[in-house]
């Protein structure tokens, strides 16, 4: 029998409704169900007032049972954040920090979620500290692998050995599809030019871009200190060169503005995902701009999810919605109709004979 | 930095605009409406400052009162309020005090700047700090508010 990959939608792929008050939460798991997901993704944050105290309380749990039966979604993922600079005059101590992550550990097994995602900014002692609860509360603890980050470099290998140390299954991956670009996204391109790139100068970016993933990216490694390597990763993938071309055609900020933001995408071939696969807890399929007729115009949706289905995962790909951020200084965003396209794209592909 | 921008026009809410506020027809300054630029929320105290600008002149912070969470607080407060979440739906309240407020009707050009640390992105000691303004040109209601 084979594996059936299943589809969920974060929250976070709504929030310009969210503002607008279009949607409230219900309306937001509403339109999820619409869109064919039976998964749910949360930023409790985002979307519950005075949190965290309202999911300490039975009433708020019932409410969002009562809503999980009637939407028939399950929760998925939540995703935390671990604000460890909250303090004006210091980071949290490790303690703190370990203390917030189980916080947030059993606020999501409160509301019944399979995993926690975490960002590549929590430091590994956090992780390691945390891994006894998380298996007390069953929730396990994703690891976000976002772009420019990927599977399969030295970066990994640094979790990879913590999962192997702690021998625990409570910790793992969860891949943002943002590393699975073929290029630029075109609303990301389009907002640059709004504020006034040149055609000479994007070609440059886009061809340069076209060349990493033909060529492949040289991948970031893994160092404490993730704003160094993060630099040393963009020159190794040719920024100081491109920054000096841009340079003596006389470009204007918002020609060098678009080849940073250039560097906030990646490849990463799909075979990564299958040889991860048993350290994968969850997947955000980011989706930037999919168009009437369910495609993707950046992330490569058909391989990616053929990777997974080869690979025989059961787990979620859940909408994370992100072209927003590219237009609402200037344009109007639609969340409902990107993310009910990008459902039927993962749909397509998930089913695909 | 342009990323993470978006969501700065939400800086003064140009629902509400400029309106005058007091007490027993005493006009006792005048006040708009502020969201937290941003998809989530944040503790205030990730607020590193807060400028107000009318007319091209800096509003002295002293004399600015920030409601929030049914409280009055001070701008210079913003450090120590960690447990202060400003979530993100909910519109604060900035008053300035100035004796006898803006005359209403008149249009003016309100400038607000905000620094705001983002307290996840730690990269050992290199935090994100945004540095986001918003600009409205707004005509002061003719109906004054009541003291909060």
């Amino acid at each position: 029998m084979s594996a059936q990959i299943k589809r969920s939608v974060s929250l976070y792929s709504y929030q310009d409704e969210y503002y607008s008050g279009k949607l409230d939460l219900e309306g937001c798991l509403a339109e999820t169900a619409k869109a064919g997901a039976t998964g749910v993704e949360l930023l409790a944050e985002e979307m519950i007032r005075q949190f965290p105290n309202p999911i300490l309380t039975e009433e708020f749990q019932e409410q969002w049972k009562g809503w999980m039966a009637k939407y028939g979604l399950t929760p998925t993922c939540y995703d935390a954040f671990l604000e460890n600079r909250i303090f004006d005059n210091r980071t949290l101590s490790l303690g703190e920090q370990v203390e917030m992550m189980e916080r947030d550990l059993k606020l999501a097994s409160l509301l019944g979620f399979q995993s926690l995602r975490t960002l590549v900014s929590t430091p590994m002692d956090v992780i390691e500290g945390s891994l006894a609860y998380a298996e007390k509360v069953g929730v396990k603890i994703g690891l976000e692998v976002h772009a420019p980050f990927s599977l399969n470099s030295t970066w990994a290998d640094g979790y990879m050995e913590l999962i192997r140390r702690s021998g625990s299954r409570y910790f793992g991956f969860i891949p943002d599809m943002g590393i699975f670009c073929r290029r630029v996204p075109d609303v990301v391109t389009d907002k640059w030019r709004r504020m006034g790139a040149r055609e000479d100068c994007i070609a440059v970016v886009d061809d340069a871009y076209c060349g990493r993933v033909e060529k492949g990216f040289v991948k970031i490694r893994y160092d404490l200190n993730l704003g160094k390597a993060n630099m040393e990763y963009r020159n190794a993938n040719g920024l100081a060169v491109l920054t000096e071309q841009l340079q003596k055609m006389n470009a204007g900020p918002a020609d060098f503005g678009y080849l940073n933001s250039s560097y906030t995408y990646s490849w990463s071939d799909p075979q990564d995902i299958i040889d991860n696969i048993d350290h994968i807890v969850h997947c955000h399929a980011k989706c930037y701009n999919t168009t009437a007729d369910y495609r993707e115009t950046a992330v490569a949706i058909p391989e990616v999810v053929a990777a997974y289905r080869k690979a025989g995962y059961d787990g979620y790909l859940s909408t994370e919605y992100e072209g927003g951020e590219s237009l609402r200084d200037a344009l109007p965003v639609d969340g409902i109709e990107q993310v009910r396209r990008h459902q039927e794209a993962l749909r397509r592909a998930i089913e695909v004979q | 930095m342009a990323q993470f921008q978006s969501y700065n026009k939400l800086l003064i809410s140009a629902e509400e605009g400029i309106e005058n506020y007091g007490l027993n027809g005493k006009i006792l300054g005048w006040q708009f409406r502020c969201q937290y630029p941003s998809y989530r929320g944040t503790y205030l105290s990730c607020i590193h400052s807060m400028e107000v600008y009318l007319d091209g002149e800096r509003v002295p912070d002293g004399d600015i009162l920030f409601y929030l969470n049914g409280k009055e607080f001070l701008l210079s407060e913003f450090p120590d309020l960690y447990k202060e979440y400003w979530f993100i739906l909910d519109k604060a309240v900035v008053r300035v005090q100035k004796d006898g407020g803006l005359p209403a009707g008149s249009s003016h050009r309100l400038l607000v700047k905000m620094k705001h640390l983002i307290p996840y992105t730690g990269y050992f000691g290199n935090y994100l700090v945004l540095d986001g303004s918003n600009e409205k040109m707004l005509t002061v209601a003719e109906k004054e508010e009541a003291v909060l």
